[in-house]
């Protein structure tokens, strides 16, 4: 653990590959949403408040003139519900946070810097300056890439022709195999995904979600209870992120 | 600068349903002591919750972003983030392509 200024640099640094691959997706976002009709002042406070990728992608697809007010506050709840699950275990490594400073990270709270976090607390110990060095640095790319996006994005083209929009799928898979540990990380892996895949094709709405996570966590619940001689060095040995 | 008050409403209101849930977790949930099952699911949550978000994104869509990830895996056990987003998209690209 380092000086505060380490530690924010560290987290910035950690995440850099992960902005890159922001930046195109804020971008895009920008551009969808100007073509709703929202101002540029509009989508930059809903980046910087909401902040929540995936359901600002929802939203926005769902959105119409007026916006439906209670569907999107449903589907905000619905798409969300992910973070209890994530908060719950991030909380428990945010023992150097003031109770402030908990509240503060939620605000810039996304997957990927969750994962990041998770994988920062299960290498020793998760400082807060080293959240927030994650945390800051990806709200800066996010508002300033929909932004950009608003005032310039119809010149750019469609962005998902080039692939991009595969981008933060790739950034989700570096950081799955990084906590790839053993055989059960794959068990949890398959039954999410399947689930999740299958609840997305069946269910309208974004329940697929909630749904795989429940999969993937009952099956480690369940392979836990039935392996309970597990060696110890097996259970904890977390893979490397190759960063 | 325009902004329109239905639209503020809508995102103030989108805001703190989703921070609700953000501090739910964190705050609350994070308390909740627990058993030996209870901590392997919570040690598992990173990956369900993940793999949740982007299967359909990579299973459902069609055969260039399924080979895609696949791609992805074999070089993400290999390569840095930035090289896998690289080839990730760009076998995209080339498979949409070729695919038509």
């Amino acid at each position: 653990m380092g000086t505060r200024t380490q530690e924010f640099s560290a987290g910035a640094v950690a995440i850099l590959p992960v902005l890159v691959a922001t930046a195109p997706i804020a971008l895009l976002f920008g551009t969808l949403a100007a073509a709703k009709g929202l101002s540029a002042f509009e989508i930059w406070l809903m980046s910087a408040t909401v902040y929540a990728g995936a359901l600002q992608f929802v939203a926005i697809d769902q959105w119409a003139d007026p916006a439906p007010i209670g569907l999107l506050v449903f589907t905000a709840l619905v798409v969300n519900v992910r973070h209890i699950l994530m908060g719950a275990s991030i909380g428990r490594a945010m023992t150097d946070f003031s109770g402030p400073a908990r509240y503060a990270s939620m605000f810039v709270l996304t997957d990927e810097g969750w994962a990041f976090a998770e994988r920062r607390a299960r290498e020793g110990s998760l400082t807060p300056a080293y959240y927030f060095g994650i945390g800051v640095s990806m709200c800066l790319v996010w508002t300033s890439g929909s932004l950009l996006g608003a005032v310039i994005g119809r010149g750019l083209g469609d962005p998902s022709a080039y692939g991009f929009n595969f981008a933060f799928s790739a950034v989700f898979i570096c950081i799955l195999v990084g906590f790839w540990s053993n055989w059960r990380t794959g068990a949890v892996l398959a039954s999410s995904g399947a689930v999740s895949a299958m609840v997305y094709l069946l269910v309208p709405g974004a329940w697929y979600i909630i749904a795989g996570a429940f999969a993937g966590v009952g099956t480690a619940a369940a392979l836990h209870v039935q392996g309970d001689d597990q060696k110890p060095d097996e259970h904890k040995t977390d893979g490397i992120m190759p960063s | 600068m325009t902004m329109d008050p239905y639209n503020l409403t809508l995102i103030l209101l989108v805001t703190l349903a989703t921070f609700a849930m953000r501090a739910v977790g964190a705050v609350v949930m994070a308390r909740v002591e627990l058993g030996p099952v209870s901590a392997a699911a919570f040690e598992a949550m990173p990956v369900a919750v993940l793999t949740a978000v982007i299967a359909p994104a990579v299973l459902t869509q069609g055969v260039p972003e399924a080979i895609a990830g696949g791609m992805a895996v074999l070089v993400g056990f290999r390569a840095p983030t930035a090289v896998v987003i690289v080839v990730a998209i760009a076998t995209v690209a080339a498979m949409r392509h070729l695919l038509g």
